[in-house]
């Protein structure tokens, strides 16, 4: 069987030796920017988001022989980034921001400028970034568990079942989340 | 059919329904103007979620996370397969060699059993003596003005245990500790 890129990487990684952190860093700066929106939609602020990704890196490292390298890295350091995020704001180690969300480290009220550099086009860039504002405001503003499960149904692209394993939840509670978070997001994009 | 709800409408958009409730959920979409305006609402919603941009990250996180690692975080290594091959040897190894001896080894275990038997009884009606003196060493402390000196006379297996537990419980203080930092 021959072994991916990212397999040869997790292999060095979990030698040990000199080299494993190289390897490792090698894979967190591939999957860094994932990562870190993963935590900034669930945190809403960039520097707590820049933390829990590093934090989940980190976490991911010490567990990495338990990581069946045949899978694929990505979703699961999602999933602990997920779960590191989900006990952050139940600690209340990071407050909600609700009306206030903030971006960058000088806590500058949210800017359409921070979308600038990923948009195509200034004319479509214009109508892209004050959606993506708007729903991000909107996710923010979601209770912690609803903001959850907007983001592993939408984001990470898990199935209910999936879902119910990582929160270790029922399933009927789950679906009830995701339902009750959809219809929100809904009607305050219409209210705004 | 159960009765068209709003849950039917999130789970027809997650294709999570069987053929027949999927068919008549589209059939209720046709007939009535409210399911298809709600259908439309979270079509909307599913579609700029999917088009939500990532954010890009100015810092580059891989350095920090390197170094932390170089500061002690160490990865828990696998142990090698050879190291299995050697337990499972030594455990055939035991087995092989004591297997015809047990019959020699019984009387032997048993003597060692009544032994062990014998020393935990012992240190068992030690502690509670202790612990008597103890405590009447405590409630004398209450009933007079000057603190009076206690004397531990304790075999050394005794203090063994009990320094033994002293440094369980604060091995695992220590590690709340950690854990919460």
């Amino acid at each position: 069987m021959t072994l991916t890129d990212e397999q040869m990487l997790l292999h060095q990684a979990r030698q040990g030796d000199e080299t494993s952190a190289t390897a490792y860093g090698e894979l967190v700066r591939r999957y860094q920017t994932a990562v870190f929106n993963t935590a900034y939609r669930l945190l809403g602020r960039r520097v707590e988001a820049e933390d829990a990704a590093q934090e989940a890196f980190l976490r991911a490292y010490q567990a990495l022989d338990r990581f069946d390298v045949a899978r694929p890295f990505a979703p699961w350091i999602k999933r602990i980034t997920t779960n590191l995020c989900l006990n952050w704001l139940e600690s209340d180690r990071v407050k909600p921001q609700l009306l206030a969300a903030e971006m960058g480290r000088e806590d500058r009220p949210v800017s359409m400028d921070d979308w600038a550099q990923v948009a195509p086009s200034p004319e479509q860039t214009l109508v892209h970034e004050e959606q993506a504002a708007r729903l991000h405001q909107a996710i923010w503003a979601l209770p912690p568990h609803f903001r959850i499960a907007i983001e592993l149904r939408h984001f990470q692209e898990l199935s209910y079942e999936e879902m119910a394993e990582v929160l270790e939840r029922p399933l009927s509670s789950v679906k009830s989340d995701l339902f009750r978070a959809r219809k929100m997001l809904a009607e305050k994009m219409v209210e705004t | 059919m159960q009765e068209f709800n709003d849950d039917l409408l999130h789970e027809y958009l997650d294709a999570t329904l069987d053929d027949a409730t999927r068919q008549a959920v589209e059939g209720h979409l046709a007939s009535s103007p409210g399911a298809r305006a709600q259908l439309a609402e979270m079509q909307a919603l599913f579609a700029s979620l999917a088009a939500l941009p990532e954010l890009p990250l100015t810092t580059d996180l891989s350095a920090a996370v390197v170094a932390a690692i170089g500061q002690g975080t160490a990865v828990a290594r696998p142990l090698p397969r050879w190291v299995w091959g050697l337990l499972v040897g030594q455990v055939v190894a035991a087995v092989v060699l004591l297997g015809p001896r047990w019959s020699l080894l019984w009387p032997w275990l048993g003597t060692g059993r009544a032994i062990a038997t014998d020393w935990l009884a012992s240190v068992q009606l030690a502690t509670l003596a202790w612990l008597g003196e103890f405590w009447t060493g405590v409630t004398a402390v209450w009933q007079q003005p000057n603190l009076p000196t206690l004397t531990f006379d304790l075999p050394t297996a005794q203090w063994a245990l009990l320094l033994g537990l002293a440094l369980v419980v604060w091995l695992a203080g220590n590690r709340l500790l950690f854990v919460n930092d």
